[in-house]
């Protein structure tokens, strides 16, 4: 035992690196003076890091030493690092703190992640200057948190050397809590050297810093206490009123602490802008808020405000970039409710709104408020009582010609001196020559003055991507199937593509440049003409960081050349990239998949139902539109095992969508929704559903907030009252069966009710129904009965049962095999080679599994079976065109073609009998004639 | 590595080496210096352990009777890695493992490596997309033992269930997989312009024997010179368990321009053959592909 025991402690002082960079830190228990000189005793007894090395993009080893050693105490992490520089006269040193320029100056990075976990972790950057910046990154570096978390720092520049000593306590890792915390961190130190444009790290990285999983690992770390699982979250001033010489506003204060963080605590906010204020607040366990009235305020404007809650020698907190925002006068209209215009077609009897006024009480006293407007046909004034801050007015608007009306408010003191006044605009818009779209206050879009359920989809044959001639003649664009969205109904101003130049912009929260604008301007000009319903702005902005302030500028000019449509963002993060949207989809997806032996996981529809939720939520008290984007592919090209959802998980996240108030469905497809046979049958039995309920839908009347009892919790419900008839829609999102009662008292009137799709009746008892639902089922119940002409559930799914036993047609040696099947073809871009040949077998035969590229004169594909050898006399073949195709077996060691004794040829197939029995380990498919139109659907072998 | 290192090294080889690899199956058969598969498997051991894996990601014998489970849950716990010591030498070159399934957690980060700390020794961490398969790596064809030591055997598993049926430290494989190239241990590095030989060696014969390539992360498939295969002939007499190919290598798809030893994963597609599985091997090599 004593070997042990020394061989460790050996170890342990050498810090030797078993398993990729390792370092173990050193407790310690005196103070750091924190000078950057790295003189204290506990310095020189830590480990050293050893050198680092390039990024791989870089040739070589960096031409100068960097290192570091760690230390650790019971409240904070230490790490002082070394960078010798013989250029200590070039060093660039520009940036301040909590700028990213720190970045461009020669600077030292290190990234934390206290769980290990190796996904989301702590950014810290320090320049040579002790310019500070930090940021805490998720997703594995692709995406961005605010931090501004609390740390300490000191440089020290020698002759040819400067140091540094950075000192961050665990509570400054907010976003992480306690129980998360582990003895051993992921952990890197990297290092800019701009003076010879050298990038090194410790951990070997390949070509960014940002890739956690690569980082080496600290040993060795006491965690956070639960004590100190403290976070604010959000901080914002709102209601900013003159006062004095400067202004009051409302501070709120967003605050999740642990219940052993709660307690008094005194807040100061160390700012001049908030005139340094400092309160005792009493935090309450887990999530609350704090609400401060009258903050006095120097100014109006952005700034990063150091927020401390401090406690005995203890500060917790953050920088927060509050944002003052102070309008002495702010209009907000509820007629016209969309973007302050009457539509074609739309009533505009009146114009009611209310001016809202930031002015103390003080000064409003015996003031008054006058109304006038002008234009547009209209023009009068009126003058209004101020009740508090408001002044509420009503315009006579019967008079309205199209144009715009200039709304303006001045508020006079009662000597008739104005003190504050405020414009705004109403239009009336002309009749449009094109389609005319808006948002009502359903949350429904109104296309030429209808209320739409919009029924379509993203991606398509139609949109770029691929799809086979014989499934494009099945279905000829997908317009037969549902209402929009293949190309031309929507209109792309992606600002990344239309001004590629500028593309660096979109990550930063600032006004577009004139050139970006220019060329959204000239977008919107080339497509007047086009009959479309709404712009495309942005694609999942959230996995790529781009700046939600960036696209609201984009979409407020947008808004300005062309109120006729609306603005649709896609993305996961609803909440963020609202503002710069009239209408956002959110894709939340199942991603299915099958184990080594086939069978399938289970996949979690409670995934997309909090996605769903989040985007209800975002779009509260808005004018805007929630659509849904499921699922309606699978990541074969990625993952051998993947999967396509299946007819209840899309019927089930489909309904929770709409049950949580998506007013559109627009499944992401790629190119073919048909390629899993549950799935295309649940989107088209959900489109003729939709197209039945969608009146219901999109009726004014609101959803009813039903009571749903559910001992999951996992079931959703809506209904929907609309001149005595009756929606209700029940979704049971959980994998097991679930006993449900909802009740609400509208129920109350309906004496008998009809399953949708069904022969089956529910009688409500004093406004209650009771079911039991099947995992993943969805009840529809409707009074009258809504589904004239349509097929039953039942019938519905002896018809996909039949058609899913049709796939494996009685002696198909490759039917269901693709995964066990290794495939090579005609080179083609590697990314699609894992779905190839599954569908390929998959029994689908107008779905294509491989497409020549376009530049080939011969096409082929090649099956080779690891597993199994194929014994068959007869081969037949989906695709096109299969003119000249050869069909080849691999025997003794050479392409043998085989010459069939009867062919039968239709438009799509060939079906080949050789005449007798052959055995191979692979075959090869080669299609000579096809000039780079070669298509392959499917190969089946008897 | 610095002399220190070694001198720790060397220290724990000294200091323990009669004591290592307890519960690991020692010296099965002449060909195998250890191997664990999971029979009495435990997972109490320290950092330095040598009779059992250390304290974290836990190894749990397969109930169905072969092998052991790796059992990576985020939203569980967050412990991804074990290790334990054990014994290395220069008469055992290849380190072979074998997963038979893969479960992995829908929407986490998914990760397997198995780590021999040997000097200049393949690095492989599968990040993305786990197959199963035999994988077979020469953790000392650039020479990393020298003598028989104790060394670190690391394993980090994320978000995953893998079923392995054993890990064990071997003179030859049954099957496995070899790049090299007539001036890699001179250069020690492969470069664009050399001829690479690839050779495959099985257990029994073969009817045809081809090679896939691709990127440890994500399994990304790479092409060399333009192809997504290189097929490989029988070497005459070798009754088909000897397959061979000499490529002038001009170029491997993919965006890195150095795929550092253990970054390519070289997929054998065996047909004809016993072994119904994918044999896995790697580049031992630096392989430095210029400027892309």
């Amino acid at each position: 035992m004593r070997k042990f025991i020394l061989a460790a402690v050996l170890l342990s002082a050498i810090g030797f690196s078993m398993s990729g960079q390792t370092i173990k830190v050193l407790p310690i228990s005196d103070k750091i003076t924190l000078d950057g000189q790295l003189t204290e005793d506990a310095w020189t007894k830590a480990a050293d890091s050893g050198p680092f090395t390039f990024l791989q993009s870089y040739k070589g080893s960096p031409t100068v030493v960097t290192d570091f050693k760690v230390l650790a105490d019971d409240d904070a992490l230490y790490v002082g690092i070394t960078c010798r520089e013989p250029l200590m006269d070039k060093l660039r040193m520009v940036s301040s703190d909590r700028e990213s320029t720190v970045f461009q100056d020669d600077c030292v990075e290190i990234f934390i992640d206290p769980t290990n976990n190796r996904v989301n972790y702590y950014h810290f950057a320090l320049s040579a200057n002790n310019a500070q910046f930090n940021i805490y990154k998720i997703e594995g570096g692709a995406n961005s948190n605010l931090y501004g978390g609390f740390w300490e720092s000191a440089v020290f520049r020698g002759k040819d050397f400067w140091s540094a000593e950075i000192r961050i306590p665990y509570r400054s890792f907010f976003y992480t809590s306690s129980a998360d915390f582990k003895n051993e961190w992921a952990f890197n130190v990297g290092r800019e050297r701009q003076t010879a444009f050298e990038i090194s790290a410790w951990a070997k990285m390949k070509t960014s810093f940002h890739a956690p999983v690569l980082f080496g690992t600290l040993t060795g770390l006491p965690a956070k206490k639960t004590s100190e699982d403290l976070k604010i979250d959000v901080v914002s001033c709102d209601n900013l009123a003159q006062s004095g010489d400067g202004y009051t506003g409302e501070l709120q204060m967003l605050i999740e602490a642990s219940k052993e963080a709660a307690g008094k605590y005194r807040l100061e906010l160390d700012s001049a802008e908030l005139n340094n204020y400092s309160a005792e607040v009493n935090i309450l366990p887990g999530k609350s808020t704090i609400t401060l009235k009258n903050v006095k305020i120097k100014s109006p404007g952005k700034f990063s405000v150091p927020c401390k809650l401090i406690r005995g020698d203890k500060a917790f907190g953050r920088y927060y970039p509050v944002s003052l925002k102070y309008a002495p006068v702010e209009f907000v209209f509820s007629e016209p409710f969309y973007k302050n215009c009457f539509y074609p077609g739309q009533q505009h009897n009146k114009i009611i709104g209310t001016a809202k006024v930031n002015l103390s009480q003080k000064i409003l006293k015996n003031c008054k408020a006058i109304i006038e407007v002008n234009g547009a046909g209209l023009a009068g004034q009126m003058e209004c009582q101020i009740a508090g801050t408001d002044v509420n007015f009503e315009l006579d608007a019967t008079k309205m010609i199209p144009g715009k009306a200039v709304i303006t408010i001045k508020v006079a003191s009662a000597d008739n001196k104005v003190i504050a006044g405020e414009t705004s605009e109403v239009r009336m818009l002309e009749s449009h020559r094109t389609t005319v779209a808006w948002v009502d206050r359903g949350h429904n879009l109104v296309v030429d003055g209808k209320p739409v359920f919009l029924i379509g989809w993203l991606g398509g044959a139609n949109n770029n991507y691929f799809a086979s001639k014989s499934y494009l003649e099945k279905y000829p664009t997908t317009k037969d199937k549902c209402s929009v969205l293949v190309e031309g109904d929507i209109v792309g101003l992606e600002p990344e593509r239309l001004a590629p130049e500028f593309k660096s912009e979109i990550y930063k929260d600032i006004k577009p440049s004139p050139q970006v604008f220019e060329k959204i301007k000239k977008e919107i000009a080339a497509n007047r003409n086009k009959n479309f319903w709404f712009y495309y702005l942005c694609d999942e902005p959230e996995c790529r960081g781009l700046s939600a302030i960036y696209l609201k500028y984009i979409y407020d000019y947008v808004k300005e050349l062309d109120p006729y449509h609306p603005v649709a963002i896609t993305s996961r993060e609803p909440k963020v990239f609202i503002d710069a949207c009239d209408i956002i989809t959110s894709h939340f997806y199942l991603n299915p998949r099958l184990n080594q032996n086939f069978k399938r996981n289970s996949v979690s529809v409670g995934t997309c139902r909090n996605g769903w939720k989040s985007a209800q939520e975002a779009i509260k008290g808005r004018s805007a539109v929630f659509m849904i984007c499921p699922q309606a592919f699978n990541y074969g090209m990625h993952d051998i095992f993947a999967d396509n959802p299946n007819f209840d998980e899309t019927n089930a996240t489909v309904w929770d969508g709409i049950v949580h108030g998506a007013k559109g469905c627009v499944p992401f497809m790629y190119s073919m929704y048909t390629s899993g046979i549950g799935m295309h049958y649940a989107f088209d039995s959900i489109y003729e559903s939709l197209a039945a309920l969608s009146d219901m839908l999109t009726a004014p009347e609101p959803m009813l907030p039903v009571k749903v009892e559910c001992a999951s919790g996992m079931v959703g419900a809506m209904l929907k009252v609309v001149g005595g008839k009756a929606l209700l829609i029940v979704v049971n999102t959980d994998n097991k069966p679930a006993k449900i009662t909802v009740a609400d008292d509208a129920l109350k009137q309906f004496d008998k009710l009809f399953t949708f799709r069904d022969l089956s009746t529910v009688m409500p008892v004093d406004g209650k129904l009771e079911f039991n639902l099947a995992p993943l089922e969805v009840k529809i119940i409707t009074s009258p009965k809504m589904d004239k002409g349509l097929t039953t559930m039942p019938q519905l799914r002896e018809k996909l049962a039949a058609a899913e036993k049709a796939l494996a047609k009685p002696g198909n040696i490759l039917f269901g095999r693709g995964r066990e099947i290794d495939c090579t073809w005609s080179p083609e871009q590697p990314t699609d080679f894992y779905s190839i040949p599954i569908s390929l077998t998959d029994g689908i035969t107008d779905v294509f599994g491989w497409r020549q590229r376009p530049d080939e004169k011969i096409g082929w594909v090649e099956m080779a079976f690891p597993t199994f050898v194929p014994k068959f006399s007869r081969a037949v073949i989906y695709g096109y065109p299969l003119d000249g195709m050869e069909f080849l077996i691999w025997k003794d060691g050479k392409w043998l073609k085989l010459e069939p004794v009867s062919v039968k040829r239709e438009k799509y197939s060939v079906d080949m009998d050789f005449g007798k029995q052959y055995k191979t380990i692979k075959i090869k498919i080669v299609l000579p004639n096809t000039r780079g139109n070669g298509e392959l659907y499917e190969v089946e072998l008897y | 590595m610095n002399g220190l290192k070694y001198l720790g090294l060397v220290a724990i080889a000294v200091l323990s080496y009669t004591n290592i690899n307890a519960e690991m199956v020692i010296n099965p058969d002449d060909n195998t210096l250890w191997m664990e598969n999971g029979k009495g498997i435990k997972n109490e051991g320290s950092e330095s352990s040598e009779d059992n894996w250390k304290t974290g990601l836990k190894l749990l014998p397969d109930p169905a009777g072969e092998g052991f489970i790796i059992n990576s849950n985020s939203d569980v716990d967050k412990l991804y890695a074990t290790g334990r010591y054990v014994k290395a030498s220069p008469d055992y070159p290849w380190m072979v493992w074998e997963v038979t399934a893969v479960a992995p957690i829908p929407g986490k980060y998914l990760g397997l490596s198995m780590q021999l700390a040997v000097k200049d020794s393949p690095y492989s961490e599968l990040a993305g997309n786990i197959p199963t398969g035999i994988f077979v790596r020469n953790v000392n064809d650039r020479g990393g033992v020298t003598q028989e030591s104790s060394v670190y055997l690391s394993i980090y598993a994320y978000n995953s269930k893998i079923n392995v049926k054993y890990i064990k430290l071997v003179k030859k494989p049954d099957y496995y997989v070899e790049m090299k190239s007539d001036t890699a241990a001179q250069k020690q590095k492969i470069e664009l312009g050399d001829n690479v030989i690839f050779k495959v060696y099985l257990k029994e014969s073969a009817e045809d024997v081809s090679l896939r390539f691709h990127h440890v992360y994500v399994l990304a498939q790479l092409n060399v010179n333009g192809e997504q295969a290189v097929q490989l002939k029988s070497e005459d007499g070798s009754d088909g368990k000897v397959w061979s190919a000499t490529v002038p290598l001009k170029s491997i798809s993919g965006n890195s321009k150095l795929l550092k030893p253990g970054e390519l994963l070289i997929k054998t597609v065996i047909l004809g053959g016993q072994v119904k599985v994918p044999v896995w091997g790697t580049n031992t090599y630096p392989i430095e592909l210029g400027k892309k």
